[in-house]
């Protein structure tokens, strides 16, 4: 993973325009560790963990609480499948595990881009297609929109991390190269 | 060129580019352009029309019914945010605009030679022969069957899985709209096949028209609710383009284009919205009567299940027409706006009909004037609306109140909300305090942004069906086709207690009522699952252990408010006593039960403090 990201790096440096800088997208940012649950009950595990707060958001949008006093975001998919964002290595699955409800819980398989919210927000309106009943524009925070970036399928998530908006694409490790050449592309 | 040759089809929708005559039992191949739209016309009704597209240089890339349904989760597109035809490639092809049929076949092959012979019929044409001579001079290969769109043909998948082939249910006239994605080659056909009921054993020609990309065409699906009205097309409100600059998440419903939710708002913020403080909706689908003259109300005491007699000037009933053994035709509200003269608000256009054929049938000397065109509504419901329109409502003087605090539940009044005329009830969909506003549609926009602009201050948020059905199921609210049908009394569906039996002599139905009345064969409960799996309608309901059924779920969602699955059922009333014990059979019935405890129907507020707050 991290000679992946040093080479991807490499072509951000030698393919950014003057207004994008190696810093412009981060892969697998340090510090953040994503679980993702379901199941029958996994707005039940949901609200055992972070509070009842979780059944006042729909599915694609999140909120930001604290999970063994450390920040934590919380991102419902559907109904009862949930993505949580945290800031420390933990074995969140027996955590979980240990609720006795009928949920799976298992690492979030894929990649992470993170880009400056601002410059995000506006890149992902030019470069992004959402099927009609979603959108990018706007797209407030802590709010999760399905797209396409050249036919490649992404979930871009505007969130809360650390008490600073964060916009970030996950998205297949197969898709990172293309998906970092067309959000840093001059459009 | 907006003219035709053609007179036994109907006018030209736009500016044609191409048209094209198929005669009975063959085929044409004919290309269009990318933006151009295909209007394929059932000239005599009850014809099939099967439908191939191809894409690409070597049209290589071909319309796939598989892959269609499994992107869209549909059987076929619809017109509306499902409407597109999908490629092998998952690109869209085409997509419907209109649809004045709706039923139409992606399962079966174009129909083919190996089918009549099979029948015994050799030699006899077929649609995947006729493509195969029509397509071959575009260098495209024969094939045995070709997997076609099948416009106008009717199927179904039974319960057992079988497919079954029936007549065609369109009309003289009827057409598909489509409009390119792509520049398509297409074939079109005029089924042959006179062996089964798929052409009313009479095959007949097809119409085609190509319209030129310029031209705009309103999506609409065609319904059609009786033989003595015409065909309605899905129609916008008066608000639908306030509503469509904040979502193009609508569906069709009752006729009417109407909001599931709003992005980034989502139906749980919606409903919550609802139960904390204040949400607006657009129920301009609801069909409106004006019901006047000298036997008006005679109408209605005969035709309406309560007592129409008691009310006064400004007051609403809820309550259901009924049929004569007792089952409900619709359910809905009449307002007595004067001595003489009632607004019946129901569902269905049909209402209408009912209503007239009864007063000649009786004699009664009364009008029926639907007033759905000049009177569109919205309902805002929560806990602050009344607060929030107090400052923003003028209530004309002839009603004796000029303060909305005084406005009870049921009750209605004239006057102004920011400056525009309403009828303003205090009546609701959703379990809450609430009212509901009527409004001329030359009005609407303005009354909108009146409304959304106050609501600012109470976070208000537009409501769409997706929080407004789970709001309902939870206050115990009925759904038409759901909860109550022609063949379901008011006793079954749970609104026993709006037959007016002890209040008002003979009416439509009450010799049957009496009877069900006694022991209707199902009566209505809610339940409350042991499991957080939705039972969303069609479970079969068992006691306790037992295999065999003793009723079935109506309506079922996930309550936030209780933080429970919970549903509506209709049971034998020997097992709709409170606290019952109950089983929900998911899947099939055996693999797995839930437990469920009957409840009143209304599991939110059963004694409905917050309507009448």
């Amino acid at each position: 993973m991290q000679s992946h990201k040093v080479a991807i790096m490499a072509k951000i440096t030698t393919e950014s325009t003057s207004t994008l800088s190696p810093d412009t997208l981060q892969i697998s940012p340090p510090n953040y560790y994503l679980w993702d649950f379901a199941g029958v009950d996994g707005l039940q595990a949901a609200i055992a963990l972070f509070s009842s707060d979780v059944s006042r958001i729909a599915p694609f949008q999140s909120l930001s609480t604290a999970f063994n006093q450390q920040p934590c975001s919380v991102l419902r998919l559907c109904e009862n499948n949930f993505r949580v964002a945290l800031s420390q290595e933990m074995s969140f699955d027996q955590v979980v595990a240990e609720l006795g409800l009928k949920v799976w819980v298992k690492r979030f398989p894929a990649a992470i881009l993170v880009m400056p919210s601002n410059f995000g927000l506006k890149r992902l309106v030019e470069i992004a297609t959402t099927k009609p009943i979603y959108a990018l524009k706007p797209f407030p925070i802590d709010r999760a929109v399905p797209a396409r970036i050249n036919g490649l399928a992404i979930l871009a998530w505007h969130h809360f991390w650390q008490g600073q908006p964060r916009l970030e694409i996950q998205t297949a490790e197969a898709n990172v190269d293309t998906i970092q050449m067309a959000v840093l592309s001059s459009g | 060129m907006n003219q035709t040759l053609f007179t036994d089809v109907p006018a030209p929708l736009g500016q044609i580019v191409a048209e094209y005559r198929i005669e009975t039992a063959t085929a044409i191949a004919y290309r269009v352009e990318a933006g151009q739209y295909i209007q394929i016309i059932d000239v005599e009704g009850t014809q099939c029309s099967d439908f191939l597209a191809f894409a690409g240089e070597k049209h290589q890339e071909e319309l796939d019914s598989t892959v269609t349904r499994t992107l869209l989760g549909m059987a076929i597109p619809q017109a509306g945010l499902h409407s597109k035809y999908f490629s092998q490639l998952m690109q869209p092809l085409v997509e419907v605009i209109q649809d004045t049929c709706d039923s139409h076949d992606s399962f079966l092959l174009a129909c083919t030679n190996k089918y009549y012979e099979d029948a015994g019929y050799f030699g006899h044409p077929s649609c995947s022969d006729n493509f195969n001579q029509v397509l071959a001079p575009y260098g495209i290969a024969p094939r045995p069957g070709w997997p076609a769109i099948n416009f106008f043909f009717n199927t179904t998948v039974d319960e057992s899985g079988v497919i079954i082939a029936a007549e065609s249910w369109s009309r003289p006239g009827d057409y598909i709209l489509l409009k390119a994605h792509q520049d398509l080659l297409c074939a079109s056909s005029a089924c042959p096949d006179d062996i089964d009921p798929a052409n009313g054993w009479q095959p007949t020609p097809i119409h085609v028209r190509v319209y030129d990309a310029g031209e705009t065409f309103p999506q609409a699906i065609g319904r059609r609710a009786a033989n003595e009205l015409p065909l309605r097309l899905t129609q916008d409100s008066a608000f639908t383009p306030q509503v469509r600059s904040l979502t193009r998440n609508l569906v069709e419903y009752n006729g009417f284009w109407v909001p599931v939710s709003y992005p980034h708002q989502g139906d749980h913020a919606e409903y919550w919205a609802l139960r904390n403080r204040v949400a607006l909706m657009d129920l301009s689908a609801l069909r409106k009567f004006e019901v006047t003259g000298p036997d008006a109300l005679d109408l209605l005491q005969w035709t309406f299940s309560r007592n129409v007699a008691k009310l006064g000037l400004g007051q609403a009933a809820y309550g259901c027409l009924l049929n004569p053994h007792g089952g409900i035709i619709d359910d809905g509200i009449v307002l007595r706006l004067g001595e003489a003269a009632y607004r019946y608000v129901g569902n269905c256009d049909t209402d209408g009909l009912w209503l007239n054929e009864i007063a000649q049938q009786k004699g009664f000397t009364a009008d029926i004037e639907p007033s759905s065109h000049a009177i569109h509504n919205l309902a805002l419901q929560g806990p602050c609306s009344r607060d929030m329109l107090l400052p923003l409502v003028e209530i004309d003087s002839q009603w004796g109140i000029s303060d909305l605090n005084k406005l009870k539940f049921f009750r209605f009044v004239t006057g102004t909300i920011g400056g525009i005329p309403v009828l303003l009830s205090r009546t609701g969909y959703t379990g809450e305090l609430g009212y509901e506003l009527f409004v001329h549609p030359d009005q609407g926009i303005a009354l909108w942004d009146v409304l959304m602009q106050a609501g600012a201050a109470y976070d208000l948020l537009p409501l769409g069906m997706q929080a407004l059905d789970r709001a309902r199921i939870e206050a115990g609210l009925l759904a038409a086709g759901r909860e109550f049908n022609d063949l379901i009394s008011p006793y079954q569906a749970g609104i026993g207690w709006s037959v007016g039996m002890k209040t008002k002599a003979d009416f439509i139905g009450r010799t049957a009522l009496e009877k069900l009345r006694e022991r209707p064969p199902f009566v209505a409960v809610g339940l409350t699952l042991a499991s957080n799996e939705v039972a969303c309608g069609g479970q079969w309901v068992y006691p306790a252990g037992e295999r065999w059924r003793v009723g079935h779920v109506t309506s079922g969602t996930f309550s936030p408010v209780l933080n429970r699955s919970i549903a509506l059922a209709q049971v034998a009333p020997e097992y709709a006593e409170l606290g019952m014990k109950l089983e929900v059979g998911f899947m099939d019935g055996i693999k797995r039960r839930v437990h469920a405890e009957v409840g009143p129907l209304s599991l939110y507020d059963p004694n409905k403090r917050r309507v009448k707050a």
